[in-house]
């Protein structure tokens, strides 16, 4: 095969931001229940110290040595190692099962309500297999373009609602409270999983990572803030009652003759989670190869597209179960539990592990 | 006396296994017949092995050539006349194939052959071989002259300024039309065996002050590990020297204009000839590079930036469109205007087919005649032109068969695809993909389809060079001859080498 191992760090910036694009183009707030408000502004900016706080302890590994999570856990022990990628890999495949059932709830309810349901999500896992086993470098430069487009695109779009912007929409900060925005945060932060993903692939990047952490987190903010500035300014209260109020500036949209522009819009998301997609499942298949070295690695990805459309069908057709797995509280102690408790439990183990060999030497 | 060994053959009297029929790598014998009988049973009854007996100072010799593959004239006014009427020649077998060399003939492409071997490559290749009894040796004068087309504007590279020649089937003429470009002694031919029996010659091309030695070793190693019986057209080794990932593009550029070709190689590219085709391959090649042209630097900039820029775009519309059309008659109807779509709903009211399996017909059908025009003999040629214009594009539109705009969208998907000849293959096969793709899952599909596509591209890393750079990986140095044409004052402050491109791990691999 073609030696593919490292992407520029800029790469990686268009990865991440390809991924978050798609989860905050998808907010539900019926799901989340919260409303589309001036209170986004505030939201992003404490999801920026919360992000922060949770990268810390990965960048403390990475500068032991330029390592990643699962080679920080191989130098402790091999037993170690083996617990951080099953770990991981079950947090990738939860987020690869939410999006993909979240994407499946967009199309066959908004867009697509004849679209066969089992049928969207085989495909779609194929399609994101096959981009997986291209590998990482194959994905991020595909993301640089996709990033690229995205921006081009909703800009675009968004230049085209500027005359249907009021001004009697914008309701005051923290109109309902603080308390909204801290929780709404927290759900944000519940279902990043870039950081976790940064944890994984840092071994993988050249340039300087930590900068583009920061240009990935104040990109984000610009974007979640002009989109929200749009979504609160051209539909007001009635982004609340959307179940994607986003889609739905899409739809409100229209350019000369030509009107109805959430087929374009469609176009972004379906470009943005189908990366977006096949980067977990990526992620996933290299954390499960450093579980079983054995497992091939298009075996691996076989494998665990086939887990993902099953359990993405088996939750998606239930409205009752897509909530359950949206739980926020469950969402909240997985991220904590992987972004947090696991670097930070690795770092004691390390830091215990030099001492014990410093006092032996 | 050899017609003897020719006569006994053809009566099979000495069967053709004991005359050395095997393929050794045998040395050439001091006997005379037994050379003799040893190239008769490498060549049987094949009437087109010719020996000419004659005697050099009462010593038997031959001069052995492959009829059609010579210059009689050239052969006996250089060769043969000056041995025959030399003057002092010794008589010692070993001292008059000295004398010959060194005093007699005329001719300046002269080689000393000790292999039979190497004496029947030679020979097949339309070198003269000269026998002489007692020596153990035979001396090969090249005196080719089998028939060759002369040199030509290239048909499937056109351009609008430049030179008009393009390269012929002859590997030694095309190494001649790359030396007269590259006058340097930098620009190296290397030349290799192809093909179990035919035996095709194979050269090297590069420029050793800029080419990348990884690549260059590389190159060879994947040339030398070809086990092919024959090697009748350069894509025959394309594959070889193409990227490992499974796609419909190709890493390996087919040039056949010795310009291009040549400017290729001061890129530090390396050069593929291959004798018998007019199509030299170069490696690496990138995706931008099929929407170059060699008369772009030879324009202005802003005409060559704008070439480029319809080129792009041609490329996108001749996938897209079909595709895009397919799936906004289909799903995305709200994106029409109210006018545009009331005409196209009405057109397509009163066709019978489904608006996909229509794009579908109307394409295989422009390309079967595509590929009838191109097999065509020149004289029905009319005919083809006839049943296209008026029968599929009058006839069956009068008669309800398909849609007009299907067929302006057909029409000008297949204008556009000429843009981009390099391309022709992969835009062939993905339009009927998008086709597809758009007729089942509307935009969805398109979009699905074209990240595949699109990271299908990205993957590709030909000799460990990013196959889509310099647009991903962004080099912003490259932008300035890749993407756009800066001016030359600009271009000649930095010549872009293909090292510019490297990977990031610093070596080129498979």
């Amino acid at each position: 095969m073609e030696g593919i191992s490292k992407i520029r760090s800029t790469q990686l910036f268009c990865l991440l931001f390809v991924s978050r694009i798609i989860t905050a183009l998808m907010l539900m707030p019926a799901m989340e229940r919260s409303a589309i408000t001036v209170d986004m502004l505030p939201r992003v900016l404490f999801w920026d110290v919360l992000a922060f706080l949770c990268i810390l302890p990965i960048f403390r590994l990475y500068d032991h040595g330029k390592s990643g999570i699962l080679d920080y856990a191989q130098v402790i022990s091999p037993a170690v190692c083996k617990i951080v990628a099953v770990l991981l890999t079950l947090y990738f495949l939860f987020a690869n099962i939410n999006l993909i059932s979240g994407f499946e709830v967009f199309s066959t309810t908004v867009v697509f309500p004849e679209l066969n349901s089992i049928l969207f999500l085989i495909l779609f896992a194929v399609v994101c297999g096959y981009i997986a086993s291209l590998g990482l470098e194959a994905v991020a430069r595909a993301s640089s373009v996709v990033a690229v487009l995205a921006v081009v695109i909703v800009g675009l779009l968004l230049i085209t609602l500027i005359p249907q912007v009021r001004k009697f929409n914008f309701t005051p900060l923290f109109y309902d409270g603080v308390q909204v925005p801290i929780t709404a945060a927290l759900r944000s932060i519940a279902n990043t999983t870039e950081i976790a993903a940064i944890a994984v692939v840092l071994p993988h990047v050249t340039g300087r990572v930590k900068r583009i952490y920061a240009a990935w987190a104040g990109g984000i903010t610009v974007w979640i803030i002009v989109l929200s500035f749009f979504a609160v300014g051209a539909l007001g209260a009635f982004a609340t009652t959307q179940l994607f109020p986003f889609y739905t500036l899409a739809e409100i949209a229209s350019a000369g003759i030509f009107q109805r522009l959430d087929s374009v819009m469609t176009s972004v998301w379906v470009a943005c989670a189908v990366i977006k997609s096949g980067f977990l499942i990526y992620l996933a298949s290299d954390c499960v190869r450093r579980a079983i070295p054995k497992l091939g690695k298009n075996t691996s990805i076989l494998l665990l597209s086939a887990v993902t459309v099953g359990c993405a069908a088996f939750i998606s057709l239930d409205e009752q179960r897509y909530v359950q797995m949206n739980n926020y509280t469950l969402s909240l102690i997985i991220f904590a539990v992987i972004v947090l408790v696991m670097p930070l439990t690795l770092l004691l183990l390390g830091a215990i592990r030099r001492r014990r060999k410093g006092e032996e030497g | 006396m050899f017609e003897s060994i020719k006569r006994a053959m053809k009566k099979s009297l000495i069967p053709e296994d004991d005359l050395g029929a095997k393929k050794e790598n045998k040395t050439i014998m001091a006997s005379l017949r037994e050379n003799m009988v040893y190239l008769y049973g490498q060549f049987g009854t094949s009437s087109d092995f010719m020996v000419r007996e004659i005697t050099i100072a009462d010593i038997p010799a031959a001069v052995v050539t492959c009829e059609g593959m010579v210059d009689k004239d050239l052969l006996a006014r250089s060769v043969v006349e000056p041995i025959l009427l030399a003057e002092h020649m010794p008589r010692r077998a070993g001292d008059q194939l000295d004398y010959i060399r060194a005093q007699v003939v005329t001719n300046v492409d002269a080689k000393d052959v000790y292999q039979f071997s190497q004496a029947i490559e030679l020979l097949l290749s339309g070198f003269a071989l000269l026998f002489i009894d007692g020596v153990a040796c035979c001396e090969a004068y090249g005196v080719q002259g089998y028939p060759t087309r002369s040199i030509e504007d290239s048909e499937t590279q056109a351009q609008e300024r430049g030179p008009r020649e393009g390269f012929v089937e002859a590997i030694k003429m095309n190494m001649t039309l790359v030396r007269r470009r590259l006058k340097t002694p930098q620009a190296r031919f290397e030349m290799m065996t192809l093909g179990s029996s035919s035996n095709t010659q194979v050269c090297i091309c590069y420029m050793s002050d800029r080419v990348d030695t990884a690549i260059l070793d590389q190159v060879k190693r994947r040339l030398a590990d070809i086990k092919l019986d024959i090697v009748m057209e350069s894509g025959y080794v394309q594959p070889f020297l193409d990227t490992s990932v499974k796609s419909m593009f190709t890493a390996v550029g087919v040039i056949e204009r010795p310009d291009s070709f040549c400017a290729k190689l001061s890129e530090g590219k390396v050069g593929v000839l291959v004798d018998g085709t007019p199509f030299a391959l170069v490696v690496p090649y990138l995706f931008i590079e099929n929407f170059h042209s060699p008369d772009d630097y030879a324009m202005r900039p802003y005409y060559a930036v704008f070439l480029r820029f319809i080129k792009l775009i041609s490329f996108f519309i001749s996938i897209f469109l079909p595709g895009l059309y397919v799936a906004i008659a289909t799903f995305h109807q709200e994106l029409l205007p109210e006018s545009v779509l009331y005409d196209i709903v009405s057109t397509h009211a009163r066709t019978p087919l489904p608006i996909m399996l229509e794009a579908v017909l109307i394409h295989l059908i422009y390309e079967i005649m595509r590929e009838a025009g191109l097999r065509i003999p020149k004289q029905m040629g009319h005919a083809v032109s006839i049943i296209g214009a008026i029968v599929i594009g009058d006839a069956a539109v009068s008669a309800g068969v398909i849609a007009p705009p299907m067929l302006i969208i057909v029409a000008i998907s297949a204008i556009t695809s000429y843009v981009t000849p390099a391309l022709f293959e992969p835009i062939s096969i993905l339009r009927f993909l998008f086709i597809f793709a758009g007729g089942f899952l509307g935009f969805y599909g398109l979009v699905m389809l074209g990240v595949i596509v699109l990271v299908n591209l990205c993957a590709i890393n030909p000799y460990g060079i990013p196959y889509m750079s310099p647009i991903s990986p962004y080099y912003k140095s490259a932008l300035r001859d890749m993407v756009y044409r800066a001016g030359w004052k600009n271009l000649s402050k930095h010549k872009m080498v293909i090292q510019d491109f490297g990977t990031q791990h610093g070596k080129a691999v498979r």
